[in-house]
Order: C-alpha cells, then structure tokens, then sequence
C-alpha cells in the first residue's frame, strides 16, 4: 500500500461536524425582531428613539386627551359604548404612528438614518412597540374611568377585550399598509377604522350586535391582531428591503 | 476597495443603469453627469437605499448588503437633499447621528468638537439650525457625514445651491478629507470636481462612458477646441461648446476637427470636454 493510499479518512461523524462548522461560519443566522432589537439597542440611549419627533408625542396625547373627554362625557349619559371603545383605544397609538411618520418623511432625514450603522428598520421596529405599549397603558386606566361614568353596565373585562382587540388589530392593518404609497399607507387606517367604527354608532342595531359579542371572541381577535403586528414586524427585520424603510416596513 | 460589477437597475420597463463595472481606491472620484443621468440612483445603490436590478456591489471582496452594518459603519453620506431638524442645534443633531453610528457618547463629544472645528462651526454649534445658511447646513452634513471616521465618503450634489464662496471652501474641506479614504463625489457642476478629482466617472444614455483622469479627459480634445470672436458664422462642423468673455469681448469655445478660420486653438479644459461629451446631436 503506497502511503497516499494509507491516509486516514475521515469518519461520517467527523466530515458532518466540519461542514456544520463551516456552515455555522459562513452561513448568517436568520435576524429576528428580538435578536436585533437587543443587539441593535445594546448602549444605545432611549431617548435618542425619538429625538426629533418629540412634537409629535406632545400633539398624540393631545389628540388623545381630547378624544378622551367626549368620549368620557358619552359614557356618562349611557351612550352605547362598544362603538366608542372601538373607536376611542386605537385613537393614542394611530395618532403617534402618523404624526412621527408624517415628520420623519417631511424632514427629509431618512435617506442619511438609512445608512447609519445601527439599522433604522430595528429602531423604528422598537419605537412602534413603544408605542403600542404606551397605548395598552392608556388602554386599561381609560376603560376603568368608561366603565365607572358608565354606571358599570358592562363587565370591565368585556370592554378591555374589546380595546385590546381594537388597538392590535388596528396596529396589524397599519403594517399590513405600509407596503403601498406613502399617502395612501397613512390615510387608509384610520379611514377603514373610522368607516368601521361609525357604522354601529349611527346604525343602533350594528351597536347592539357589537354589544352581543362575547368578551372570548374579542380576545381571539385581540391574540390575532397582537400576532399579526408581531409577524409583520419579526418579517420586516429579517426580509431586507430597499434601504430598509421609514417604518419598519417600506 | 469598492467595486461595482456589471450593475443595471431597472424600474419596470425603464433602464435607470445598464451594465455598470467600476473600482474604487482610495482617492477621489468625480462622478459627473448631467441631471436624470443616473448619478442619484448609483449613489442610492452604493449607499445601500437601493438594490440592484443586476449585478452586485462589493467591499474587499464582500457583497455589501450581506455585510449590513459592518459596511454601513464605514459609510459616510451626504444625500442630495440634506434634511435636518430646525429647532435643533448642530452639537445636538450630531449627537443623534453619533448614537446611530453606535459611538460612545464620551467618544463622540470629542470627535464633534474636532468636526465642528474642521468644518468651521465651532461658534455656531450651539445655535439653532433653522438660523443657518445653505452653506452652514452643507457643512453640518459634512460633519454628520464624517462621524464614524468613514473608508468610504459619497457626497451627492453637495454644492447645489451654494454660492461661489461656500463651493471653494467646500471643495477645499473635501479636498482634505480625501486621504486614505474613498471619495465619490457626485455633481453636474464641473467646476466641483476638476481640481480635486483624481478619477473623474462620466455617465451617458444610462451607461458608464469612462472613468479617467481629468487631464486625460482634456486631452482627448487637444488640438480640437478653438476660441472665435462671437459673432463669427459657425461652419455646420463646427460645435458652440460655450460663450464667453475675452479681453476683446465676447468670445465662442467651439469643437471642430479642423481650425476654423479667424479661430484660436485653446487648452480644452474639463468643462469643454463635459460640453463636447453629452452635446445634444451626438447619436
């Protein structure tokens, strides 16, 4: 036997762990929303998250507050409220997505975000779950005072299931939008809610079907619109796209 | 090193790019074009905003998309509309940029009073911007741009609507950036590059024309350029690159094979060969 052919080869065992090694080297793992949330946001300081757009979170809560008392006021003279709870709980969250949407693309600074090193899709990922947190939070207190004015004629767990099932649906559409124009990603949300949320307001037995809807069903709703916003938003961090996007999508 | 292999972008039926092939090194590169030309969408396409329809763009060897923010950490950009926030001052809105580019904050005080310094807006830095001039906001994009200490600066544009004294102070300012780094400045305003370019990259009918030293640009119109006293009849061989004034009045730079009578040969300069390159009846 000539010693090339005495050279050891080597085993099953040991050609798969080279080739997993090389693999594990030169093939990226797949980027998820938490895996770059926490990685992207490592040192990098909370505030800066919306520096420049802090007008916009002023005028949100404005808008809200002002959309908070008639609503409070309806409550109090036994208005149906299921209409105005579907209404009224995305009212925070589509205000700050719109509003700091509308600024980032009027001042003219994304095309610099887009190439900084830290990627601005992970950043504006983050600012909208900071967003619909801070609306889940307003969610809660706001439905307790509506449940209160309202002589707690409805179990207070049916109408939080109600919001949250408003808000994280409403929160899925405006991903779901953001693949169209600009313009028409930012009017057609509140459009569809508007046309939606009127139609048990001035049509009495719309309201009074909303109100027959078990607590269940809205919660399941609520679990698919979380669900949705969550996919979409995971998606547009491990699907590149044209230089990324001014939120979290285009 | 940058390079660009055989890059075409396409929107739907309309060809933005065809079949562009080019390296970088360091130095600095004119990219020089008239307006539609193309230049913004190789710009966008080496900044990582677009993604080519063909082709690929790589860094030492590496595809630049598949690199994300290794290759966006050493990319500096300035885009061809510079949007800022007004109510801000530039100390301020550098700081952000600093914490988009990951630098600790104890590193990027000092680097944006070095930056300040360098770009001239060092008593400024704590004014508001929407008090600056077109030339101070330039110059803050310059900075911002500058940030991370960039291998690779693209500049799109960034004299547009500067006046005469702002564009040679900026020239100037880039002229000293461009050691040991890529500078791809992109411009249709020839003055911008011709004494600072190494490289100068011309686009026509949305394909690269070359890529060569200004003095070899001119050079191909050696012997071909003459100065007419206006007025002069111009022969059917005969192009009008340009009008101008001379110690005797007016005077006309025109391209022609042969020397015109009454015509005097002149030294084509960059300007004249951009003229002579992109005239109108040229198939």
């Amino acid at each position: 036997m000539t010693d090339r052919e005495s050279i050891p080869m080597p085993t099953p065992a040991e050609k798969d762990r080279a080739v997993a090694a090389i693999l594990s080297v030169g093939l990226r793992p797949r980027p998820t929303l938490w895996g770059e949330l926490r990685r992207t946001l490592a040192g990098f300081p909370p505030r800066m998250a919306f520096f420049g757009v802090g007008d916009c979170l002023f005028l949100a809560c404005l808008v809200t507050g002002l959309c908070l008392v008639p609503t409070a006021l309806a409550a109090g003279n036994h208005s149906p409220l299921a209409p105005l709870l579907f209404l009224f709980s995305p009212v925070l969250y589509a205000s700050l997505h719109l509003l700091t949407q509308w600024k980032e693309a009027m001042s003219g600074t994304l095309a610099w975000k887009q190439t900084c090193r830290l990627s601005f899709r992970v950043l504006t990922a983050w600012r909208m779950l900071l967003f619909g947190g801070a609306a889940v939070a307003l969610t809660v207190p706001a439905d307790l005072l509506f449940w209160q004015l309202s002589g707690r004629q409805l179990s207070l767990l049916w109408m939080l299931a109600l919001s949250a099932s408003s808000l994280f649906l409403y929160a899925a559409l405006t991903l779901g939008c953001q693949g169209a124009s600009l313009v028409w990603s930012v009017l057609l949300p509140p459009l569809v809610w508007l046309g939606l949320g009127l139609i048990p307001l001035v049509w009495p037995p719309a309201a009074v079907w909303l109100e027959g809807v078990p607590a269940l069903v809205f919660l399941l709703l609520a679990t698919v619109g979380l669900g949705a916003f969550l996919w979409q938003l995971d998606r547009s961090i491990s699907h590149p796209r044209k230089g990324g996007s001014p939120y979290a999508v285009r | 090193m940058l390079s660009v292999e055989h890059v075409t972008k396409r929107y739907g039926t309309f060809t933005a790019l065809e079949d562009i092939s080019l390296t970088f090194t360091p130095g600095v590169y004119g990219l020089l074009a008239p307006n539609g030309a193309g230049k913004t969408t190789l710009i966008k396409m080496l900044t990582t905003l677009l993604f080519p329809t063909q082709g690929q763009i790589l860094w030492k060897g590496e595809d630049i998309h598949a690199l994300g923010e290794t290759y966006r950490g050493l990319l500096g950009y300035l885009p061809q509309q510079f949007g800022y926030y007004p109510g801000y001052t530039p100390r301020q809105f550098l700081r952000y940029a600093a914490a988009l580019q990951g630098i600790p904050q104890k590193e990027a005080a000092g680097r944006i009073d070095r930056l300040l310094e360098l770009v001239g807006l060092a008593q400024v830095a704590d004014k508001k911007l929407r008090q600056f001039s077109g030339g101070m906001r330039q110059r803050t994009g310059i900075a911002l741009a500058m940030l991370n200490d960039p291998k690779l600066l693209i500049l799109d544009e960034p004299t547009a609507g500067l006046d005469p004294r702002e564009r040679v102070r900026f020239r100037n300012l880039i002229h000293s950036l461009a050691a040991q780094r890529i500078v791809i400045l992109s411009t249709h305003i020839v003055s911008d590059v011709e004494t600072i370019a190494g490289q100068i990259i011309l686009l026509r009918d949305h394909r690269l024309y070359c890529c060569d030293s200004p003095s070899s640009l001119c050079a191909r119109l050696a012997g071909k350029v003459f100065a007419l006293p206006a007025g002069v009849p111009l022969a059917p061989d005969q192009y009008l690159l340009s009008e101008g004034q001379g110690e005797a009045g007016a005077v006309l730079r025109v391209l022609c094979a042969r020397p015109p009578a009454q015509g005097v040969p002149v030294t084509p300069t960059l300007e004249d060969a951009f003229l002579a390159i992109y005239r109108e009846d040229l198939p």
